[in-house]
């Protein structure tokens, strides 16, 4: 990979420019005074159906962080990395129980965000900030993990340089981000996941037909991928990973597990997805449907066992000392050029859509609940326009600088670092579907004491090549195993919210007013109060 | 407060339900009971195939509960007491 590979390149151009215009031709040609008009999710505008919930759900959860870090955290250390599929499974009971009632609660109270919601659920403006900053500053992570994905992309076919134009990969990645965004608001990316997901499945079923055929089969696979992590990594003096997690590392696996599915459906971009689904039994159906994805994930995070059983690709990414290289130079290595190609277009798309909308979705956080709550609450749509635009830039712009600053060994560590903030809304949002009982002032108290804690814990983890914020896991006091600092991190919170509940409680301290009543959790669509909310799609 | 949802059913089936749903996180959590090679099945380690075939298991526990849960017959259901719109703070 010393040289631009021209046909990858050419094909990966071809497919993401295709993509991208057809994307945005479609979006503004059918462009109509009630935004959904296309095929099955106009029906009156009333959002969208189980089939498109599917795409865009899936295309919101599964990102470079399915084709990129987690293959890369299995290439580097083995079983540990496999926790993400534990988690993309548990997450689904959680969506069965929570997304319903969240959309029923925001579609008759019109909340288009999270901090909406939690707002008008605990009668709170500072717990509804509390929520909105969590949000934007969990996101930037999370984008800046995408832009890592498209860089290793750009990477593996050539586009690099040296000295300054080091990152010249990254940097073109963020363009395309910002252009991306600031053209199209939120229906373009809708469309593109349709034909994006397609793409992204073609290329994963020939992975995983294909590769295996071609490298001995999956015992095979497995065998040498064993005795690879089985070596003495040099740096550490220890083998590099297991084939199977061990006595040390059961605690981590269960709690990044537990931990990442918690945060799943709490993130500023899932919600407004979710909440796009034109009733609330496509939220429930589709909790059930989308862990066809997980399946996907699961034999996504094998490839980094190919990448270890084929000895060039092994020799190239460890020569490159970035793991997350892994599954686009085995594309580059196993694949004809052309289909490599397909495959890069594939990632970089699958990268760049949900970056888009996690960084529209950041934006709105702050227009909405920031902006126009606290400074300009008379603000007029084109200056919301204007500010969701210009923050929507500066988010992107925070992603970079969390790209540039972090330890990018693994680039997993970004997502976790994104999942330690949001966790510490579940008790606000995830339980204030549930119950009313919690204090305004405990939640807020619970929070800020989880989030200094989180915080400070990550920043105090070092690894072999940095010294702070070097991976998501630390100690768990008093269990003595080491776990995912976010669940820590909510257990510590949970004690805060109830200790202070009952001492507010018991003092009389004044509680916000519920502007929510029981039977809000339960309305559906075709009820006269469940109002529709065109803000989701617009721009 | 958990009252459920008033349209659905039995105590019965929300036990089934509960059951449903907390059974993927028992089969996750408990990492020691499949962090094994042996049995293999078509050369994945059981550690793999286990946790792959506990993702199926998920989804189907998930349609199940969502048809015991489903609303039947009328689907429009009169709108109780109108919420308040009092803000708080």
């Amino acid at each position: 990979m010393t040289d631009v590979n021209g046909v990858e390149l050419g094909v990966f151009i071809f497919f993401f420019g295709l993509v991208t215009v057809v994307g945005f031709a479609a979006a503004r040609w059918r462009r109509g005074p009630t935004l959904l008009h296309l095929d099955e999710w106009g029906l009156g505008g009333r959002g969208f159906g189980t089939f498109t919930t599917w795409f865009l759900l899936g295309g919101d959860l599964y990102t470079a962080y399915t084709f990129i870090a987690v293959p890369a955290v299995v290439f580097a250390s083995g079983a540990m990395g496999f926790w993400a599929l534990p988690y993309a499974a548990i997450a689904y009971p959680i969506v069965f129980l929570i997304g319903p009632r969240l959309w029923s609660v925001s579609h008759v109270h019109g909340y288009v965000t999270t901090a909406d919601f939690v707002r008008g659920r605990f009668g709170s403006k500072s717990l509804g900030l509390a929520i909105a900053i969590t949000g934007i500053l969990a996101m930037m992570p999370y984008i800046a993990l995408q832009l890592v994905g498209i860089q290793a992309v750009l990477t593996v076919m050539g586009v690099k340089g040296s000295g300054l134009a080091k990152d010249l990969p990254l940097f073109i990645a963020f363009a395309l981000l910002a252009a991306y965004t600031y053209t199209s608001g939120l229906r373009a990316p809708a469309l593109i996941a349709f034909v994006k997901d397609t793409l992204i499945y073609l290329v994963i079923i020939v992975a995983i037909i294909y590769i295996p055929a071609k490298l001995g089969g999956w015992g095979h696979i497995f065998d040498s991928a064993q005795a690879s992590l089985a070596k003495t990594n040099p740096a550490t003096h220890k083998p590099s990973g297991s084939l199977i997690t061990g006595d040390m590392t059961h605690w981590a696996y269960g709690t990044l597990a537990l931990g990442s599915a918690l945060a799943l459906f709490i993130y500023p971009h899932t919600v407004t997805g979710a909440l796009a689904s034109g009733r609330r039994s496509v939220i429930k159906r589709n909790a059930a449907l989308l862990p066809a994805y997980s399946l996907m994930l699961g034999l996504l995070a094998l490839l980094g066992y190919m990448a270890l059983a084929a000895p060039d690709v092994a020799a190239a990414v460890k020569a490159a000392k970035n793991p997350q290289l892994a599954v686009p130079t085995l594309f580059d290595h196993v694949f004809p050029s052309w289909f490599a190609g397909v495959a890069f277009a594939a990632i970089g798309v699958g990268a760049l859509v949900p970056a888009a909308i996690m960084s529209i979705a950041a934006s709105n956080l702050f227009t909405r609940n920031v902006y126009k709550e606290f400074f300009r609450p008379g603000a007029t749509p084109a200056e919301e326009t204007r500010v969701s635009q210009f923050v929507s830039l500066l988010v992107k712009v925070g992603a970079l600088v969390f790209v540039l600053a972090f330890d990018k060994t693994l680039a997993i560590n970004l997502q976790l670092l994104g999942g330690i903030w949001i966790v510490q809304t579940f008790p606000s949002l995830g339980f204030g579907l549930f119950t009313r009982w919690f204090h305004r002032w405990a939640l807020l108290a619970g929070w800020a004491v989880a989030m200094v804690y989180g915080t400070l814990t990550a920043y105090n983890q070092p690894s072999p090549t940095q010294k702070h914020f070097g991976q998501s896991i630390a100690n768990i006091p008093l269990v003595h195993h080491t776990g995912y600092i976010a669940l820590t991190a909510f257990v510590i919170n949970m004690i805060v919210v109830l200790a202070l509940t009952a001492i507010f409680k018991a003092t009389g301290i004044p509680d916000g007013v519920d502007e929510t009543g029981h039977s809000d959790y339960f309305a559906d669509a075709g009820e006269p109060r469940v109002e529709e909310l065109p803000e989701l799609v617009a721009e | 407060m958990p009252q459920g949802d008033p349209r659905s059913t039995s105590p019965l089936v929300r036990v089934v339900v509960a059951v449903l749903l907390i059974a993927p996180f028992a089969a996750y959590l408990a990492v020691p009971t499949y962090a094994k090679v042996k049995p293999r099945l078509a050369g994945f380690p059981f550690f793999y195939w286990w946790q792959l075939l506990w993702v199926i298991i998920t989804a189907v526990f998930i349609g199940i509960a969502y048809a015991l849960t489903r609303p039947r017959g009328d689907d429009r259901r009169t709108p109780p007491d109108a919420p308040s719109s009092e803000e708080g703070e």
